[in-house]
């Protein structure tokens, strides 16, 4: 096992609305090795960006860390200065978004931009930044960088502008990237770009990524491990060989199963009915229950713990308890191993 | 599809054009002569990148836009024909649209009952308050829907619930024909089924005819019958589903094919991608010659010199690629 670079153990995110309070965030617990690629996959409001957005501590106002710890080579960024905190950011931990527009500042010319996070970590300064913007620029592909510095984003294409985000993540050579849907935005050929200049970057700087998306081609591509998150918990998280062709919750076999296949004629998908719950009032039980085929009272009644299946693959689902009754996948069995 | 050959097809378009002027003398040409047949109770998938004009062909065919050249029959009958209003209307109830945004696409101030029949108040096919009712309590089951939704607003519906009422929506009049642009990208995956599934089913049961515009290939894949892919404005290649996926011709249906991620991580280790060079050049300044030679990998002069035809180099499998073109074309590829 390699060493783990951040732990995050119990995590549980809170938003005040005028109406209640949202358990965004419930009890999320996961380990990001040096060197590694961890996706973490969810539906829209499974509490996957705000996962990420706790470690960076860029949470709304009207957010809070209930409890939990975030370590990050030893030290709790939960309950971390903001100073520090701004000392960390870019630096030793970055962060990509989904719209490369909104993350750029449209009066600034891009050069500018990468060497405003220079001059803030890295006290450099004039020509040598400009120098360095450049070389940066190169690194993410981008043609003619010498030229590129001066433009502003509006003069770069939707892929253009993705590169140049990275390259200001990477300015200051962080350990770990935190890539919130990157390529969600873009077309499947730019995409395809990006992704393999994520895993060049990789090989190249040994920097660890966490990689939000709600793409399970995305995450076959790209990630070692695989967290699932569902109503702000995960509830299953494996190698990505263990997810994809062993996977043991009902909701990661509903989610590979509702995905057409490229090279098998299928008459109908498979969808999961229903939604996902309300996490005003998130369910006491497991909080997939509602949708899942396989639910028992327990279900409804109690939350699972995980069950270890590998050193690597565990679940929260009472089916893997050795007193449930047996249930495999219907078509789960298959899933994505056959063609 | 075997008997499409005998069949009439419900829309024909024949050199389509829809150009767009933006100001400093220069012309956009969202869809520069683009002709194809849909048949009856086919699925016709439309795919492409952004800015390909996939949605500007969808809007034309229905008469959204005016077309600057070319012509659009529907059912034997010219779509931008002079026609008076009674018979645009009668022509348009047979011609439905789902949008990709359920957010953008239902009025927030009208409760369901009323989104759902405003088409069908508009061509007066209630006779009373009652039988209004009535349909649209029909229309709300059909849809996977329950009667208790009618009197609410679409702020209190899910997005997938939601797009459920734009395909109620659509069915209230009874269409033949369904333009469904992108109308899954905005949902989760787990919902993405739930509605594909839906659209099938209604298919099925009155059978219905979808041009169905997406970008997402895996799903364009499993539900049409026929596949046309768009780069830039033209038509590249038009094939069966099956034909497309396992014998892609045009260079740039196969890279878009090999740029999809494959949900299989053993499947994507063994893969080799053949990655485009480069953006997608701005429609308004296309490139001479084949739209697609600055990020084409066989690309040669001839190329830039000439556009290639659009022809059927097999049997319903058309390609516009000087690789598949007349004789002397290809001889003047390998020059």
């Amino acid at each position: 096992m390699s060493q783990s670079l951040l732990e995050v153990r119990d995590l549980a995110v809170a938003f005040r609305t005028y109406i209640g309070e949202v358990q965004a965030v419930r009890g999320v617990s996961f380990d990001l090795n040096k060197g590694e690629t961890l996706a973490i996959v969810g539906e829209s409001g499974s509490g996957k960006s705000v996962t990420s957005k706790s470690i960076m501590r860029l949470l709304a106002k009207n957010a809070k860390i209930r409890s939990g710890e975030i370590r990050f080579e030893g030290e709790n960024l939960a309950a971390a200065s903001e100073r520090r905190m701004q000392s960390i950011r870019g630096s030793e931990i970055s962060m990509i978004f989904q719209d490369p527009m909104t993350s750029l500042n449209p009066t600034m010319t891009v050069g500018k931009q990468i060497i405003e996070v220079l001059k803030k970590h890295r006290k450099l300064g004039g020509a040598e930044a400009l120098a360095k913007a450049a070389e940066l620029l190169g690194l993410v592909g981008i043609p003619s960088p010498e030229k590129r510095v001066k433009q502003y984003p509006h003069q770069l294409s939707g892929g253009m502008r993705q590169r140049v985000v990275i390259a200001m993540a990477l300015a200051c050579s962080p350990k770990i990237l935190i890539a919130d849907e990157p390529t969600t935005a873009l077309d499947v050929t730019i995409q395809a770009q990006i992704l393999d200049l994520m895993k060049r970057i990789q090989e190249e700087t040994g920097t660890s990524i966490i990689l939000i998306t709600h793409d399970l081609g995305v995450v076959a591509e790209s990630a070692a491990r695989v967290a699932v998150m569902y109503a702000g918990i995960i509830v299953e998280t494996g190698t990505v060989d263990e997810l994809f062709y062993e996977a043991k919750h009902p909701y990661t076999w509903g989610l590979l199963a509702s995905m057409p296949k490229l090279h098998e004629k299928t008459s109908e998908l498979t969808a999961i009915p229903g939604t996902p719950p309300d996490l005003m009032f998130p369910p006491v039980g497991c909080p997939f229950a509602a949708r899942c085929p396989h639910a028992m009272e327990v279900c409804v009644a109690k939350m699972p713990d995980y069950t270890a299946h590998s050193d690597t693959h565990s679940a929260a689902c009472w089916l893997q308890d050795p007193r449930a009754q047996k249930a495999a996948a219907a078509t789960g069995a298959s899933l994505g191993g056959e063609r | 599809m075997a008997e499409q050959g005998k069949k009439k097809p419900l829309v024909q378009v024949e050199g389509l054009k829809r150009h767009f002027q933006v100001g400093g003398g220069k012309t956009l040409k969202a869809v520069d002569d683009v002709s194809f047949e849909i048949y009856p109770g086919e699925t016709f998938g439309l795919v492409g990148e952004s800015g390909c004009g996939k949605s500007t062909l969808g809007r034309t065919l229905i008469r959204l836009y005016d077309a600057t050249d070319g012509k659009v029959l529907f059912d034997g009958e010219d779509v931008h024909g002079t026609k008076s209003k009674t018979e645009l209307k009668a022509l348009t109830r047979r011609i439905q649209m789902i949008f990709q945004d359920p957010y953008a696409s239902l009025n927030q101030r009208m409760n369901v009952e009323d989104i759902i029949a405003e088409g069908m108040d508009a061509h007066g096919l209630a006779k009373n308050r009652a039988e209004r009712t009535k349909r649209v309590v029909e229309l709300l089951e059909t849809v996977g829907l329950n009667a208790e939704h009618a009197k609410r607003f679409p702020h209190e519906f899910s997005g997938g619930q939601r797009q459920r009422i734009g395909i109620a929506r659509a069915l209230a009049v009874d269409p033949d024909f369904i333009i469904a642009d992108e109308p899954i990208s905005a949902l989760d995956v787990s919902i993405q089924a739930q509605v594909v599934n839906l659209l099938q089913k209604l298919q099925r049961e009155r059978g219905l005819t979808y041009l169905f515009i997406a970008h997402d290939l895996s799903m364009v894949k499993h539900i049409s019958d026929r596949i046309g892919v768009m780069y830039l404005g033209g038509m590249v290649e038009l094939a069966t589903s099956d034909d497309l996926f396992e014998e892609p011709l045009h260079p740039y249906t196969q890279a878009l094919l090999t740029a999809i991620p494959i949900p299989d991580p053993r499947l994507e280790r063994e893969r080799k991608r053949q990655l485009l060079q480069g953006d997608l050049p701005s429609p308004i300044d296309p490139p001479s010659g084949c739209r697609f030679r600055t990020r084409c990998p066989f690309a040669t002069e001839h190329c830039k010199n000439k556009a290639p035809e659009w022809r059927e180099v097999r049997p319903n499998h058309w390609v516009a690629c000087h690789l598949y073109g007349s004789e002397s074309d290809r001889a003047a590829m390998k020059a």
